[in-house]
């Protein structure tokens, strides 16, 4: 994706340029690529006046953010204590297979990515996956293959 | 001022010092890694727990002291069982992160922690994420450009992105406080590649200049076994040699101006210390190809005997003898070479190899010191240069004060021992913070680039304080006197010997003077650079003191009447450099017919180039025989090279002084 | 109190007035937390609306999206006011007959009543729920009543009076003083006095300060916090500036998860409604007093969550903790004196302000006052947002307001207080809930997450799933935790895997030890507390798993058989289907069987088996 500075200036605009921004402007940043370019990243250090190196520390601590272009559909599962129980790691294992990933990558046509994360807050309905901001909550492998099997059919309709 | 306690001992110290500072002045002992006093605290090793309670405060807290500020009333206790234990666990964790670097290996120890409870999963990196490289790049430098960057399991030193930041000025601050010296081969951020390449450059540069000497003295032993003589001085080698050059003049007693050269090693020396060793010698160059580096032998004070080896050979020297330039470097590499290549070359021309024939076991002999350094270096690397050069030795003695000098950052140095294992002299000692006798250090600089921490340089005019580690000691120095005089009073009971073997060797043209032995080096470079073979090494039979010098031995062959290669080779004037003219002139000897041996084939006659040959009648004997005419005689044996009859000795050339009488009355034919 | 009260406080109270007054119409509450929507709430409100339309009583019903009430177990949640009916896991498809049935003649549908597990009963009002009625709703009260969007909802309810009262009835001392007397502690977990912290920020010299609201609530299986945004917003921006008044901070900050969509555009909304009204910014109501609130989002770390590391998150670097002293109250925020606090603590200040000190006083235990919110998850039957008075027993919070197991399994232990935490054992379930013997017994209160497990739950395998936790959530800067918990997880990893060697559980506890001392921060010195109270309460499944290399609950995989009861098995091959590794052979009709050397054991199988012919040994 090509960045567009005036973009990202207009993001740190809007934001404020003191250093207490730098959170927020790559979190929108990111919500505008899904990822953080590298461009970008240079841009918000220019501006901010921040060093190279923080930012990418900033960048690389926070499990938000991703330097790495991530897929179209992003799947959350998470694995917080009461997802554990209830089986979580077996949920995980699903989702990776159905979509032929591990936990942390992108599928190589940048239709899924696979993430965890350590607890969605909705702990009551675990096992809970997230896919593409929409919760589906009580997941069973059979599930899964349903829930699943609609982005992907979703996406070889636009194809096709 | 604050008043406080630690381990029950009161102490004022100014509002503001924190408490390992307060203890420091105290004098307790806190052990630290993460931390220096002109950084930031940074409280990441978890070291310097201690326990602290307030006042009226019953409660007793365990914390860091780098970073705890000391407070009017507090209590401290520094050695608690649970501080104890929970600082031994921390040096555990932190040592099986990185087992094999030493300056973590000690302090574990000293905190009862001898081997790494848990498996080591990077034994590549020893990176202990201590932070005091970025923290020396934010405050020292102020670069910001390192960062620890990423959570727990993946926490790592690098730059942004990984890259070359391109704005780092190497100033190396963050290699200086790196306590493990891990940041110069973490593979990020290419910290220090600059300094390493600059450092590898010299190497190189040394390497270069080392090998090109080595294959100049090989050239100029070509051709000197080839007799060709080149603008090059052949001699170049002797002539640059400092300890010949002494030796000779002490043991000639005069001057010797063809040693000039010397003058521009000693300079050298003066300078950059003992580059010699490490940069020109062409032996060294061998020596260095093969063999263990580091110390590995364990009784390194006989690197002394280097010491007493060159002593004695200046106290011989004083008393008249070079005898002990045996053990001279640069003799025994020619010795060894000539021993080697001219029996080697003389086979190559030949066109039919039937008719070679090996030299006898003396002429093997001159080399049986170069093979015994090769052999001694299998044990240590330099094995030679360590122990017993004396060449070495006396321009370790100037290398003492020598401008440059081999120097470790104490402050930077993490005791790592890389630079020791990889000393080709093994002039570096643990025991000795790392740092180097100035006479041991030969500036190879191969220490400066793998260093971790760049803590080696080869500063300009530093005063670096001497490392006497194995300067000769008074013991030495008597030790030397006492081989002097055993020396001397060995060969005064050859005394008679040296005498007749003085009466009865040929020398080299020119070289009849009674001092030659006093002058000789032994180098045999005019053994190499005969061309007919005329000149051989003495052996014992001319006594001790004889051994290796030139003998002239017409019987291998006769003085060339076009050469005078052997005055021209010859570094210290035994022989003089004559010029051809002045050559044909000098007397070796006389010759001398032995009739009754003589077949009168006439060659003699024929080939004599001096014409002073007559043809005699001898009373009593049948026909025509040859005569040589004293007076026209120098002795340059080439009658006795062409006499058929070499086996019945039927021309020999005698010492002047010791033509036998002639029992024969002879009468020259009259046509 | 002659003083007259400034005109935009006046207006205030009007509005205030004109809201309570007016008539209460019958109401369809849906429950629009991240929960219930989960399961579909906002479908199901969608078909509500278009009911309601197509009946043509739209005009006289009142339909809101509230926030949580709490039971997401029997989501989506629906309640119909004034009588309070509660249906549960309603269905876009029920609404017309909802609208039809009960809105309109007030007839009871009972297919869509809970129904009590125990007694098989089905119950019609939300208040005669057991889960409901066993618990005092106080911050909870109003969420599930009110609509989370709307300030004048929270008005109508009484909200901002508290504000009021503090600003013009009340001095920032006397404020202090009235949650000194509350002996409210903090409800982030340490439990440290409220009143303490504050006036020490108070007094601590330095301007501006700052107060933040600690709303990174990152614990694995805690919601409270998310609960309560969702629920009431502006309780905590009451509370919020009630404290800035108190401790005379300009400026607040709500840190709050980035995880929490949800959340975070409702108290993004609540901040931009209270600033429009008058109740953020400058001048606060007439009273001359000034205080902002600023949003900011946590990106996604745990250890945000400790309040050094969380500050170095607002000021723009990675949330690495530092030491303390100098605290917050010192040197916080650009080293300006700050104050922390949870959520829940600020929830608390309105109803303190406006209920006296000795009120909330009166509730709880000698040293733990109050109520408190724990999320009630695991594997019980009702699980969910629960708040209860402190020293009510974990027997009667689990059994009785949680409904008991699941899945009419042995119920073995719960775990409080996530990573921080520990397990308590089911022995110990008769001690009270308070900060002080919750920490006796090895856990601690944390934010109020609890999860209950059974015998199906292996405790090697939970303090490894926690210690994995803490492993990947330390920020990396002390060598205690980032090496200390990753080499306890190592061993822990071994354990579960077959390898464990005597001695390990020592080399654990001494470990364990050793870090809770030698930890830079909160996250890693409480990390090993769930292995110390696993090992200390079940050290014999730990011992199992060394000596015997049995996992007894079933889980741990390299210890583990999954096979097939053949009399169970009625052949339909579905486990067959969703094998991996196509360990499952059999044919259709007949009993499968599962290949011990190619099996994964993965469980997906015992999943997916509607039979329950799939066991583990």
């Amino acid at each position: 994706m090509e960045v567009d500075i005036k973009k990202i200036d207009a993001i740190l605009e809007e934001h404020g340029l003191e250093k207490r921004w730098l959170i927020p402007s790559l979190l929108a940043i990111q919500n505008t690529y899904n990822y953080l370019p590298p461009e970008a990243m240079q841009r918000v250090s220019e501006r901010m006046q921040v060093p190279m190196i923080q930012v990418y520390q900033v960048a690389s601590f926070y499990k938000a953010f991703s330097m790495e272009p991530r897929g179209k559909h992003i799947v959350t599962v998470c694995m917080g204590t009461a997802c554990h129980v209830r089986g979580a790691e077996r949920l995980v294992d699903q989702v990776g297979r159905v979509i032929g990933i591990k936990p942390g990558e992108t599928s190589t046509d940048y239709q899924f990515t696979l993430e965890t994360v350590n607890c969605l807050g909705t702990c009551a309905l675990g096992p809970v996956m997230v896919v593409d901001g929409k919760y589906y909550g009580n997941m069973n492998a059979s599930k899964v293959d349903r829930v699943l099997n609609r982005y992907m059919k979703r996406e070889g309709e636009a194809h096709g | 001022m604050v008043n406080l306690t630690i381990n029950e001992k009161t102490i004022s110290v100014p509002e503001g010092t924190t408490v390992l500072e307060a203890a420091q002045k105290a004098g307790v002992y806190i052990p630290t890694l993460c931390h220096r006093p002109e950084l930031t605290p940074y409280g990441a090793c978890r070291l310097c727990l201690v326990e602290i309670s307030r006042n009226g405060n019953g409660r007793k807290t365990v914390t860091t002291s780098c970073n705890m500020i000391a407070e009017e009333g507090m209590s401290i206790a520094t050695d608690t069982p649970e501080v104890v234990s929970t600082r031994k666990l921390m040096a555990d964790l932190i040592l099986s992160r990185c087992p094999e670097v030493p300056a973590i290996q000690r302090l574990a120890a000293s905190l009862g922690v001898d081997k790494p409870s848990f498996p080591t999963d990077h034994p590549e990196e020893d990176c202990i994420l201590c932070g005091l490289c970025v923290r020396a790049c934010d405050e020292k430098a102020n670069q910001h450009l390192l960062g620890l960057v990423g959570r727990a399991p993946d926490r790592k030193l690098t730059t942004a992105f990984g890259q070359d930041p391109g704005i780092c000025d190497d100033c190396n601050q963050c290699i200086e406080y790196c306590p493990t010296g891990a940041i110069t081969h973490l593979p990020v951020p290419k910290i220090g590649e600059r300094l390493k390449a600059i450092a590898t450059r010299w190497k190189r540069a040394r390497q270069v200049v080392q090998y090109a000497a080595l294959l100049l003295f090989l050239g100029l032993i070509y051709s000197t076994l080839r007799g060709e003589l080149q603008i090059v001085p052949i001699n170049l080698f002797s002539r640059l040699n400092p300890l010949q050059a002494v030796a000779a003049m002490i043991g000639g007693r005069e001057f010797i101006g063809n040693y000039w050269p010397v003058l521009l090693t000693i300079a050298v020396t003066l300078l950059f210390g003992r580059v010699w060793c490490g940069w020109f010698c062409p032996l060294g160059a061998v020596l260095e190809l093969f063999g263990r580096v580091g110390r590995v032998f364990r009784w390194q004070g006989f690197r002394q005997l280097k010491y007493v080896i060159l002593f004695t050979v200046l106290v011989m020297a004083a008393f008249g003898s070079l005898a002990y330039l045996y053990f001279e470097p640069i003799t025994i590499f020619v010795r060894g070479l000539t021993a080697i290549a001219k029996p080697a070359l003389e086979y190559l021309a030949l066109e039919d190899k039937a008719e070679f024939a090996l030299p006898g076991a003396s002429w093997w002999l001159i080399a049986l010191p170069f093979v015994l350094v090769l052999l001694l270096n299998i044990v240590e690397r330099r094995f030679w240069c360590r122990y017993l050069c004396p060449l070495g030795a006396l321009v370790g003695l100037a290398s003492k004060f020598s401008w440059v000098k081999r120097f470790v950052n104490q402050k930077s140095c993490v005791k790592c021992g890389e630079c020791a294992s990889l000393c080709t002299m093994g002039a570096i000692s643990d025991k000795r913070d790392f740092t180097s006798d100035p006479a041991e250090c030969i500036m190879c600089m191969d220490c400066a680039a793998p260093c971790p921490k760049a803590a080696i340089t080869f500063p300009r005019g530093k005063l670096v304080s001497w490392n006497n580690e194995f300067d000769p000691t008074r013991r030495e120095a008597l030790a030397t006197l006492g081989i002097g005089a055993i020396s001397l009073g060995l060969l005064a009971l050859d005394v008679g010997k040296v005498k007749a073997a003085k009466a009865s060797v040929l020398r080299p043209p020119g070289a009849q003077s009674e001092d030659f032995l006093s002058k000789c080096i032994r180098c045999d470079q005019c053994i190499a650079v005969c061309p007919k073979k005329a000149l051989v090494p003495d052996s014992l039979d001319g006594g001790w003191d004889s051994l290796w010098t030139p003998k002239f031995d017409p019987f291998s062959g006769g003085c060339d009447y076009e050469c005078n290669r052997c005055g021209q080779v010859c570094p210290s004037g035994a022989i003089p450099p004559l010029s051809l003219e002045e050559k044909r002139k000098a007397v070796i000897g006389t010759a001398q017919v032995n009739f009754e041996t003589c077949v009168r084939c006439m060659d003699c006659l024929q080939y004599c180039p001096y014409e002073c040959f007559e043809e005699v009648e001898v009373e009593g004997l049948r026909g025509v025989f040859p005569k040589v005419k004293p007076e026209g005689c120098v002795g340059c044996g080439i009658c006795v090279e062409v006499c058929p009859e070499q086996e019945e000795r039927a021309i020999v050339v005698y010492p002047v002084d010791s033509v036998p009488v002639d029992r024969y009355i002879t009468h020259p034919v009259v046509d | 109190m002659a003083k007259p009260l400034p005109t935009e406080a006046q207006e205030l109270e009007k509005r205030r007035q004109e809201l309570q007054n007016q008539p209460s119409r019958p109401a369809i509450r849906i429950c629009g937390g991240t929960g219930c929507l989960a399961l579909g709430s906002d479908e199901v409100a969608a078909a509500f609306e278009t009911a309601l339309n197509e009946q043509g009583v739209e005009a006289n019903i009142e339909l809101k999206t509230t926030g949580c009430p709490g039971f997401c177990e029997q989501g989506p949640l629906l309640v119909i006011h004034p009588h309070r009916i509660l249906y549960t896991h309603v269905k876009p498809k029920d609404a017309a007959e909802i609208v039809a049935k009960t809105v309109v003649k007030g007839e009871i549908i009972e297919r869509l009543l809970y129904e009590d597990p125990r007694t098989g009963e089905r119950i019609a009002h939300e208040q005669e729920v057991p889960f409901y009625k066993l618990q005092k709703r106080i911050l909870l009260k109003d969420s599930g009543v009110i609509d989370p969007r709307k300030l004048e909802d929270y008005l109508a309810v009484g909200g901002y009076r508290a504000l009021h009262k503090a600003l013009f009835e009340m001095s920032p001392e006397d404020i202090i003083e009235e949650v000194k007397k509350s002996g409210l502690r903090g409800r982030g977990g340490a439990g440290f006095p409220t009143a303490v912290k504050w006036e020490l920020c108070r007094k601590s010299p330095g301007k501006p300060k700052y107060i933040i609201c600690n709303a990174d609530e990152g614990d694995p299986g805690a919601f409270q916090d998310r609960g309560l945004i969702e629920g009431n917003p502006h309780s905590i921006l009451e509370g919020m500036i009630i404290g800035a008044y108190a401790i005379g901070a300009e400026e607040g900050f709500v840190y709050i998860r980035n995880e929490y969509p949800l959340a975070v555009e409702l108290i993004s909304l609540a901040v931009k409604q209270a600033k429009e009204a008058g109740l953020l910014g400058k001048n606060i109501l007439g009273s001359g007093f000034d205080f902002d609130i600023t949003i900011q989002l946590g990106a996604g770390a745990f250890v945000c969550g400790e309040e050094t590391a969380l500050m170095a998150s607002i000021e723009g670097r990675p949330g690495e903790p530092h030491a303390r002293p100098p605290y917050p109250a010192e040197s916080g925020l650009w080293g300006k004196p700050t104050n922390i606090n949870n959520t829940k603590t600020w929830a608390w200040v309105p109803h303190i302000v406006k209920n006296g000190g000795d009120w909330f006083a009166q509730m709880g235990t000698e040293k733990s006052k109050g109520t408190t919110i724990f999320s009630v998850v695991g594997k019980i039957k009702n699980t969910g947002l629960v708040e209860v008075p402190m020293g009510i027993s974990l027997r009667s919070l689990i059994e009785d307001i949680g409904g008991g197991a699941s899945n009419g399994k042995k119920l073995k232990a719960v775990q409080t207080g996530g990573p921080s935490g520990g397990c308590i054992p089911e022995s110990l379930w008769h001690l009270p809930v308070d900060y002080d013997s919750l920490k006796e017994a090895g856990s601690m209160m944390g934010s109020g997450g609890m999860i209950v497990m059974d015998e199906r739950t292996c405790m090697v395998d939970m303090a490894r799933y926690f210690l994995n936790f803490s492993k990947f959530e330390s920020c990396g800067k002390c060598v205690a935790c980032r090496e200390g918990v990753r080499r306890m997880y190592e061993i822990l990893d071994y354990i579960t895997r077959g390898y464990g060697q005597e001695g390990d559980i020592e080399l654990l506890e001494e470990m364990g030890e050793a870090i809770k001392i030698g930890a830079l921060c909160g996250l890693g010195q409480t990390a090993p507390n769930p292995v110390l109270t696993t090992i200390r309460y079940f050290r014999e499944e730990y011992e199992a798993h060394i000596r015997e290399k049995k996992c007894p609950a079933g889980v741990c995989k390299s210890l583990i058989t999954y096979y097939i009861v053949a009399e169970n098995c009625p052949g339909c091959g579905l486990c067959a289907r969703y094998c991996a590794e196509h360990a499952i052979t059999g044919e259709k009709g007949k009993p499968y069987v599962i290949d011990p050397q190619i099996c994964g054991r993965c469980g997906v199988c015992m999943d997916v088996c509607n039979f329950n012919a799939v066991v583990v040994e």
